[in-house]
């Protein structure tokens, strides 16, 4: 490695190609750009349409404009330690990534850039699905010099990966059909509503009400008609159900995963295969979720969340490792997923009895709200029927309460909540990214917090733990921190 | 020792929430110019003046709950009025950092340091109102740390930032 690189340093920073101002707005206007320019065309043709062409003149001047203050304005360079880029008119922005924190850097060359002899350069950091730094657009020969420059700086290395079968995989889970029937007959989304309908008649009957008299009352003061339609609602919600049932089993039909060195491979479906890989030094979190029919039959889904790699080609996403598994299997996949043997979910610590009344204050407001419009309206019985449903909101506090724990190890975190679909996340803290405690006005007052532990994991990388004593949120945090500081994060390593 | 961010900043937040106040105060012409009812103009009246003393005021009581420090291992900050909101940051998780400057932050001399971590550039840190000079130190000290070094180590500190830092008596 020479000290010295053909890249561009502070005092003669470097610039976008000209030819960006062409590039550009066909990029940003993306498939419009044709009928855009024809209703120009048209626009300056017909008298009437005098305010639609001043709107597109207008979108084309802005699209122009936003370009030549990028091209203008955007300069870039490298010094000893750090790719620098700056950009912006009026917010200014200065962008600093450190040499060794490049993971990759790509080139590439959408087609009208390569016409003009441009191409892109994108720079990725750890764990980034996206690029952190896009060059839209230098020369193509220099985007290749920048390219090799930098990678030869940051001394980043492309991954190889062996595609063959060897002896040693491990098949780690292999789903009979059987089981993905249950799994779609257990699935939350008509579950749901079938608890709804009985919540609604079980509170009815508590209050006093004979469903039978009901439907008798109902169906003289109601036209068949209307029965028709609750005949089709509900066989409406069958379909739905069976169809859920069909969708499972077809999807996930053979569901297989295999064990190959580091890599977690799974294949399935029935119309179409499909496959995926999770390598296990990507994954950021794993996941088990219980919809509370699945609780009952003793079954949980598992799934790792995992960050992306734009050069490997992998996104950031969430593989599933079983749709289905009895709970019994859960601590050993759990613990094959994190490299870690003797994983599992007991010892968790509860929080603060004080998140019942929490839970059971934010469920009452918009029952009372709710109530008091028609029994102001209509008939005052209607606070009965808020009365009434405040029994099963204390119900539903406490299970919530009941459902929420946690436990920090010296590399592990688990936390578990929910009560209609229960969740365990799995997060080793070497993969924890920052750690926040958030209080509401009304946690303030109770002396509680929520501890928010965010990991490099897709779009659910947060993993909440609420309702805490407001000391143990603080301790917790601080721990994290501690722990998750004392390792380098490296996303393909670690 | 906690460090505050610079006190022009409450002019920034200050000019971007009375921006807020012009919409109902540009509403009440337009419905006075019309003619609308005398109580629907008092009622939109009253709507900007409460929009306006919040414009002022609220950027007073940010700004007082605003804190940040930098540790051994990681940068802590505080902020938020009616949301409390706490954030660690382990240094070693930096991945890289933006200092930024809207026109009327860079005519105060002040700018907003973002610190991202990994995970598809979405988790990020934002630090207003920091003076250029301190926005560049931190991010130097933020930056100092690299993969090479053994994790182990505690990142020393360099110079201290020149501005005094403020006593809060955080137990922190």
């Amino acid at each position: 490695m020479t000290t010295s690189h053909p890249l561009p340093g502070p005092d003669d920073p470097g610039r976008l190609h000209p030819l960006t101002l062409v590039a550009g707005p066909i990029r940003q206007l993306g498939g419009w750009i044709v009928p855009l320019i024809i209703a120009l065309i048209l626009g300056t043709r017909s008298e009437g349409a005098f305010g639609g062409f001043g709107f597109l003149v207008l979108i084309l001047a802005g699209t122009v404009a936003s370009q030549v203050i990028q091209f203008l304005r955007l300069r870039w360079w490298v010094d000893h330690d750090a790719f620098h880029l700056r950009t912006g008119l009026l917010q200014v922005e200065n962008r600093t990534v450190p040499l060794d924190r490049i993971h990759n850097v790509d080139v590439t060359e959408p087609i009208f850039a390569r016409l003009l002899g441009m191409a892109e350069v994108r720079i990725e950091s750890a764990g980034s699905s996206a690029a952190d730094v896009n060059l839209r657009y230098v020369a193509a020969d220099q985007a290749l010099t920048i390219r090799d420059g930098l990678r030869g700086l940051a001394g980043a290395a492309a991954p190889t990966e062996s595609e063959e079968a060897t002896p040693e995989d491990r098949i780690l889970v292999h789903t009979p059909t059987s089981e993905l029937l249950v799994a779609g007959a257990t699935n939350n989304r008509i579950g749901a509503l079938a608890v709804a309908a009985a919540a609604v008649v079980g509170v009815l009957f508590e209050a006093g009400v004979d469903p039978e008299a009901l439907f008798d009352v109902a169906g003289d003061l109601v036209r068949p008609g209307v029965w028709l339609v609750v005949i089709v609602i509900v066989a409406a919600i069958v379909v739905g159900w069976l169809v859920s049932i069909a969708e499972s089993v077809l999807r996930f039909h053979d569901f297989t995963l295999t064990l190959h060195e580091d890599e977690a491979r799974r294949t399935h479906g029935l119309l179409s295969r499909s496959s995926g890989r999770i390598p296990l030094a990507r994954v950021q979190t794993v996941r088990v979720e219980q919809p509370f029919l699945r609780r009952w039959l003793h079954r949980s889904t598992i799934v790792a969340d995992t960050a992306g790699s734009v050069s490997a080609g992998i996104s950031a996403g969430t593989g599933t490792v079983s749709p289905i598994e009895p709970d019994g299997r859960v601590p050993e996949l759990v613990s094959t997923m994190l490299r870690r043997p003797g994983t599992d979910a007991t010892g968790l610590h509860p929080v603060s009895r004080l998140a019942i009344r929490r839970a059971f204050v934010r469920a009452i407001v918009p029952i009372v709200l709710l109530a008091a419009v028609p029994a102001i309206l209509f008939s005052p019985w209607w606070a009965l029927v808020a009365a009434g449903l405040a029994i099963p909101a204390w119900f539903w506090a406490r299970a919530r309460w009941a459902a929420i724990g946690h436990r920090l190890d010296e590399d592990l975190l688990v936390v578990r909540s929910g009560v209609f679909t229960r969740r365990t996340w799995f997060v080793p803290t070497a993969k924890v990214q920052a750690v926040g405690v958030r209080r509401t006005p009304f946690q303030r007052r109770l002396g509680l917090a929520d501890l928010r532990v965010e990991s490099a994991a897709s779009a659910d990388g947060t993993v909440v733990v609420i309702d805490l004593e407001l000391d143990t949120a603080h301790a917790l945090a601080e721990r994290l921190s501690d722990r998750s500081s004392a390792t380098a994060f490296v996303s393909d390593g670690v | 020792m906690d460090r505050r961010l610079d006190p022009s900043i409450r002019v920034v937040w200050l000019v971007s929430g009375l921006i807020w106040a012009v919409v109902p105060l540009v509403a009440l012409v337009i419905g006075w110019a019309f003619g609308v009812p005398g109580w629907l103009l008092g009622v939109l009246g009253a709507i900007a003046v409460v929009v306006g003393v919040t414009a002022i005021t609220y950027p007073l009581a940010r700004y007082r709950n605003w804190a940040w420090r930098l540790r051994d291992d990681d940068l802590v900050i505080r902020h938020g009025v009616v949301f409390k909101l706490e954030r660690w940051i382990p240094r070693t998780r930096v991945q890289y950092v933006d200092i930024a400057g809207g026109p009327i932050e860079r005519a105060l001399g002040i700018r907003t340091l973002v610190v991202y971590t990994a995970g598809s550039g979405l988790l990020s840190v934002s630090i207003p109102g920091l003076p250029q000079a301190e926005a560049e130190s931190l991010r130097a000290e933020l930056l100092a740390w690299s993969v090479a070094d053994a994790p182990e180590e505690p990142v020393g500190s360099t110079a201290e930032p020149t501005r005094p830092p403020d006593d809060v008596g955080d137990p922190w």
